[in-house]
């Protein structure tokens, strides 16, 4: 690790950062809570396939707890740390036999799916899992439109330093 | 590319993505076909239930949740969130529900009202 891989990884800190902040600005969806676009995982599925795994799973992990300081509440965190966890590792084993699309899907359904649990767990609702079908289907066109930004980054984007 | 030659290049993904689609047009034929319909709701805040309420009298009250105000309104069977002072307004947005097991969620004010399809226990 030397300075400019810092740097750059700083970099896109920085961008998953502007992401997040972009996102609050954008209209919500009615039919269910949390229901989000997730610009910013667009840096870590970027990262997953051109960084190391430990850089991608840092850089997020500091996005997620910025964020959460910076536009949101303990509350929120949770959701978002959960969401994170699970559908990162979940990318994180499809990634070595799927490309960055369906990877990217696959992250996406798991982050709601996840967020649904903690819902359903910290708020006592069995029937919260009546979201799961719009949550579902969310996370999915989400993941899809992410992955294939991204996929187009992975691939166009000049090395940078790695 | 040709469309044989990338169903069959992309086959892997294509399946997992179809998978997951499915999946969710299950998930919500299901939500549909087990609907009873309600006749009380239940109102949450922090899991714990503060109150209950049929849904065959028309009323209107102001619930106290954490960190603000939601207002809770049954008319016509219905009950709705006719007003709330969070930023997302997603509880007021989500509109009417009447069916057992719908539920309106405001997150940050973790308030979960559902509806009942039996009366209240």
């Amino acid at each position: 690790m030397n300075g400019k891989r810092i740097a750059f990884l700083g970099i896109f800190l920085g961008l998953a950062m502007i992401l997040s902040y972009v996102e609050t600005l954008l209209p919500l969806f009615p039919f269910a809570p949390g229901i989000k676009i997730g610009l910013a995982n667009l840096v870590t599925v970027f990262l997953l396939y051109r960084f190391r795994t430990l850089e991608a799973f840092l850089i997020s992990l500091v996005r997620v707890i910025l964020s959460a300081l910076l536009f949101g509440t303990l509350f929120s965190f949770l959701f978002s740390m959960s969401g994170f966890l699970v559908s990162f590792f979940g990318m994180l084993l499809l990634k070595k036999n799927f490309r960055s699309v369906s990877v990217s899907v696959s992250g996406g359904v798991l982050h709601n799916a996840a967020q649904i649990l903690l819902a359903m767990i910290l708020l006592g609702s069995r029937e919260i899992l009546w979201y799961l079908p719009v949550l579902f289907l969310s996370g999915i066109v989400a993941g899809a439109l992410i992955g294939l930004i991204a996929a187009v980054l992975i691939r166009k984007l000049p090395v940078v330093y790695e | 590319m040709k469309m044989r030659a990338f169903f069959q290049k992309y086959r892997k993904d294509l399946l997992l993505i179809g998978g997951l689609i499915l999946a969710s047009g299950l998930l919500f034929l299901g939500t549909r076909l087990f609907r009873h319909p309600g006749n009380a709701l239940t109102v949450e805040v922090d899991g714990v239930r503060i109150a209950a309420y049929p849904l065959d009298q028309d009323l209107s009250v102001l619930i106290e949740a954490v960190d603000g105000e939601n207002l809770l309104l049954i008319r016509n069977g219905e009950a709705r969130i006719g007003h709330a002072d969070c930023r997302d307004q997603i509880c007021v947005r989500r509109g009417a529900v009447k069916s057992a097991g719908e539920t309106i969620v405001c997150l940050p004010h973790r308030l979960v009202i559902t509806v009942l399809g039996e009366e209240i226990p």
